[in-house]
């Protein structure tokens, strides 16, 4: 194995290590006491966890060097998701919120 | 001459040979497609597991933050941190097989096992402190989800070890060494791993 590629593994982990750290900070963003709820924590937490996935398709999965269909499908499947839920988060709080 | 293509599979493995990877090599399809049809299939369905889980959630916010705070968000990220590293050792195996470097990539399976594993305890000591703290799969919505959502996803990872099995033995000897087998192997193994960072987001940190 490639010392380049030993230290791109690398770089990726410490990367995906890091966001899951920022994950932690942004649950406390807000304060102690009762979780409330917030529309800016949850996209950024969906936003921030779908890139995580997309890191992990792109580099683990070594679909970066894959063909271009395999890539876009899973692209699709990220946006897909992240639209799903920010929609479905939003338009939920709007209808029931309150 | 065009390429005619049939299942799902043959899709996925069909390469536009006029669009290179980055660095100019090749595209490939890591590992054999069928595994990659797997893959998309559980990704939609999880995606539907968790857009229902969102939308319940929505309806009843406020038992769902306080059902929510009762989870150690720590021991959460904790578990995201080990399946992160697992994922990282599974690919350094690749590398090191796709270099025939098979002790190397032996090494990182086994590491990657250790990792999975402490995965599985600690998921178990999390639903023995939730139950012996009175939350079962009873108690409300929240913790339903919660159950439902862990365990599916435990039940992902005791499959992803008949996986990383097959990765060790095709590692074990000389007459095996399938780099396509042990690539299958660990594209079901990521999925595992991308799939808990969707579920801790979901259960562990969504407001």
């Amino acid at each position: 194995m490639s010392s380049a590629a030993e230290r791109r593994l690398a770089s990726v982990w410490l990367l995906l290590a890091a966001i899951t750290v920022v994950q932690l900070g942004l649950d406390s963003i807000d304060g102690q006491g009762p979780l409330q709820p917030n529309g800016w924590i949850t996209s950024a937490i969906i936003v921030i966890a779908l890139l995580k996935v997309r890191l992990i398709l792109l580099e683990f999965m070594e679909l970066r060097q894959a063909p271009a269909r395999l890539v876009r499908l899973a692209e699709f499947w990220v946006v897909l998701t992240g639209a799903t839920l920010l929609g479905i988060y939003f338009l939920g709080r709007a209808l029931w919120a309150g | 001459m065009t390429e005619e293509i049939g299942a799902p599979a043959d899709a996925i493995r069909a390469a536009d040979a006029s669009d290179p990877a980055p660095g100019g090599s090749a595209r490939f399809v890591p590992g054999q497609p069928d595994m990659w049809v797997f893959v998309f299939i559980e990704s939609f369905l999880f995606t539907a597991y968790f857009a229902v889980y969102v939308l319940c959630r929505t309806q009843n916010l406020d038992l769902y933050l306080e059902a929510q705070s009762h989870l150690d968000l720590r021991l959460g990220a904790g578990n995201t941190l080990l399946l992160l590293t697992s994922s990282w050792s599974m690919a350094r195996c690749v590398h090191a097989a796709r270099s025939k470097a098979y002790e190397a990539a032996l090494r990182n399976a086994f590491l990657t096992a250790l990792f999975g594993i402490a995965f599985l305890v600690s998921k178990v000591l999390e639903w023995s402190a939730e139950i012996g703290n009175g939350f079962t799969y009873d108690t409300n919505e929240f913790f339903s989800f919660y159950y439902f959502l862990t365990a599916l996803h435990f039940l992902h990872l005791l499959i992803g070890f008949v996986f990383l099995g097959i990765i060790v033995f095709q590692l074990w000897s000389p007459a095996r060494r399938s780099q396509e087998l042990i690539e299958t192997g660990s594209t079901y193994w990521h999925t595992i791993d991308f799939l808990w960072v969707l579920i801790f987001a979901l259960l562990y940190v969504l407001r």
